[in-house]
């Protein structure tokens, strides 16, 4: 210890420690180094910390996400599979983590010779942090791809939208697009449905069974008959449920891309058409509706008929006088245009608004056409369109309307989806009861006495109206020899539940049709057999009549 | 005026230091196991539920198969080319009392 002392004033006196001094110094060193340490450690274990607490992983960030999208199942009435989706493998690369570019697409490309390899070598040189290669590889194709062992590619799972029935039923199943948003169909009309949270399946009205018979028997006739195109409509209509609906030629589904144009339409709902003399039994309800004719009267169809100085034209012409029974059974053009002249354009209007053929059919599916109607109605339009020509509509919306006059006289709107016990369908009354009975009445002499014999089926009590129309000219009123032929039917006879149509485009005369292309040569036998082979499948498809008056009778 | 600490007083502050340190350290020995278990149990629910989910699209797949496989237009072209089984007619349906028609009772018969 050295000590200092400075006698003159002792003031100014100063002690120094120098020993105290060097370890206070060390002190302060200390503490410093210590809160330097504890500084850098509550460092580290804050980054610690946030490591363990919020860990991120920037590398999975930067990857494509895993698609959430979920659309739930499509099914028939009976629950059989139309629609599902599935998971599919879709292959990506990192070109970061990809060595060697030329090498990986050379590789690639022996595996997958569809892709293009320039392709696929530009992508990999990229200086992105993903790029799609291929999308949409099954389990097998993926392990292939796997074993290759090529660094810096990957594969994210992906939903798939997959139709296992393709063709069939492929029209009111419809499609998605490449983000599984519907496109057509079903798949469009329920589209939100599908794609709710825990959304359940759809079960849509149709019977696989039934659809099968009817797509069966339309490509048969299709190729049979030489037409464009066949279609045709199954209804319940009493629930307005639709049974079937098919429209040939169809397409896949699955591939829709790969498909023409032309067979992604539903000639069923979209093509409207002059379907002539299948709107005849409209025209009898019409008037037996308003009271301006009775089935007792005779009508003088023998002698030329004329309006607004224009002959009306019976292909057939009778030699007698015709009820109006006979003139729906014969068809007669006359009979009808009489008829329609009492029941005048405002109350033809009228009773056509009320069977929804002055407007597109309401139903969930997009594909419906609109009716082309004539602007000017007038007594000569009310005439022809009383035979349907001068009015186009869906034949999916003549089925409905048919349905209506033979349901007791109740329209039901079509639907696709099934009918839920809980919630009856809702109708609106088009004719009164008694027309109803009577028209079913006449339509059944139709096809046990008139033009459509051929539809005949025996047990199920067939009821039915041919149309055969001639389609518009180029130059100018209509071609006789490009034809719609139509045959209108509904079943059974003792308790109408089911109306249906069967359309052929443009069909030709063939051997054992004797020259004809009529309706009742090709669209009635065709709904016949369809008929045929639908009715055992449907419940109170058979006919009870014959046995209703026997004391304890035995019905299915 | 200065406060300081006297000796006992210091060796008190000390002391809480440390026990705050300890407190602090065994937190985080907790807050470590406590994360790893959470971590471990998230990794079963994960693993579950990955193996459900496989589950669920295994049966998907096997009912979009077993619909291919039953579609009427598959085992129709099969049907025509192995079994050609043909739909029972409605000409051969009929009802109970079509049974009375087509086959009378004997006693009726000799009435």
């Amino acid at each position: 210890m050295t000590v200092s002392h400075t006698f003159q004033d002792q003031s100014m006196l100063t002690l120094a420690d120098e020993e105290y001094r060097t370890v206070a110094e060390g002190r302060i060193r200390i503490r410093i180094g210590v809160v330097a340490f504890v500084f850098m450690l509550l460092i580290a274990i804050v980054r610690l910390a946030e490591i363990s607490l919020f860990s991120s992983d920037d590398h999975q960030r930067n990857l494509p996400q895993a698609l959430k999208i979920t659309r739930a199942d499509l099914t028939d009435r009976n629950g059989e599979l139309l629609a599902t989706t599935l998971e599919t493998f879709s292959l990506y690369a990192e070109p970061r983590r990809v060595w060697n570019p030329n090498g990986t697409a050379s590789e690639l490309v022996k595996l997958r010779p569809h892709l293009s390899r320039e392709k696929l070598q530009k992508k990999l040189e990229t200086d992105r942090n993903f790029v799609w290669l291929e999308r949409g590889l099954t389990p097998k194709e993926r392990q292939a791809v796997f074993d290759l062992g090529l660094p810096g590619l990957a594969f994210r799972k992906e939903p798939k939208r997959v139709y296992p029935r393709e063709n069939l039923a492929s029209h009111m199943v419809g499609f998605t697009n490449v983000d599984m948003k519907g496109a057509a169909g079903a798949e469009r009309a329920f589209d939100n449905d599908l794609t709710a949270d825990n959304a359940p399946s759809i079960a849509l009205s149709m019977d696989l069974r039934v659809q099968f018979a009817l797509t069966d028997e339309l490509a048969k006739a299709r190729k049979k008959f030489d037409a464009l195109d066949a279609n045709g409509v199954v209804m319940d209509i009493r629930t307005g449920e639709i049974i079937a609906m098919a429209s040939v030629p169809n397409f896949n589904p699955n591939q829709p891309d790969t498909t023409s144009p032309e067979t992604l339409f539903n000639h069923a709902a979209m093509s409207t058409y002059d379907l002539g003399s299948v709107f005849k039994p409209l025209t009898m309800a019409m008037a037996l509706e308003d009271g301006v004719a009775n089935q007792t009267e005779l009508f003088q169809v023998q002698k030329p008929y004329k309006v607004r100085n224009k002959f009306i034209r019976d292909d057939h012409p009778s030699d007698v006088p015709l009820n109006m029974i006979g003139v729906l059974g014969e068809s007669s053009n006359r009979g009808t245009a009489m008829i329609a002249q009492r029941i005048g354009a405002e109350r033809q209007q009228h009773h056509l608004r009320g069977l929804g053929l002055l407007t597109r059919v309401d139903y969930e599916l997009f594909e419906s056409a609109k009716p082309q109607v004539q602007k000017r109605w007038g007594e000569m339009a009310t005439v022809t369109v009383s035979y349907g020509h001068g009015l186009s509509v869906t034949p999916l919306a003549l089925t409905a309307a048919i349905g209506g006059m033979l349901n007791d006289g109740v329209y039901v709107t079509p639907t696709v989806r099934k009918h839920s016990v809980a919630s009856p369908a809702v109708g609106r009354r088009v004719f009164r009861s008694e027309v109803s009975q009577d028209m079913v009445d006449m339509m059944r002499f139709v096809v046990t006495d008139g033009t459509g014999r051929k539809a005949n089926i025996p047990g199920y009590g067939v009821m039915g109206k041919t149309g055969t129309a001639e389609k518009p000219s180029a130059q100018g009123g209509y071609d006789e020899k490009r034809l719609v032929t139509s045959f209108v039917a509904a079943f059974p006879h003792s308790d109408p539940r089911y109306a249906m149509i069967v359309t052929l485009d443009e069909p030709k005369a063939i051997e054992g049709t004797y020259g004809y292309a009529t309706a009742g040569w090709n669209a009635a036998p065709v709904a016949g057999q369809v008929i045929r082979r639908i009715g055992p499948i449907l419940p109170g498809a058979r006919d009870t009549s014959q046995y209703a008056q026997a004391e304890g009778a035995v019905t299915p | 005026m200065s406060l300081s600490y006297s000796g006992p007083a210091r060796a008190a502050r000390r002391m809480s230091w440390f026990f705050l340190f300890l407190i602090g350290v065994a937190l985080t020995v907790t807050l470590y196991f406590v994360k790893t278990h959470a971590q471990s149990a998230k990794r079963d629910v994960r693993e579950l539920s990955q193996a459900v989910s496989a589950e669920e699209a295994a049966i998907r797949v096997l009912r979009a198969e077993l619909a291919y496989l039953e579609s009427p237009t598959r085992l129709s072209e099969l049907n025509e080319t192995h079994l050609k089984l043909t739909p029972i007619l409605p000409e051969r349906e009929g009802l109970t009392l079509d049974i009375e028609v087509l086959f009378p009772l004997a006693a009726e018969e000799d009435k």
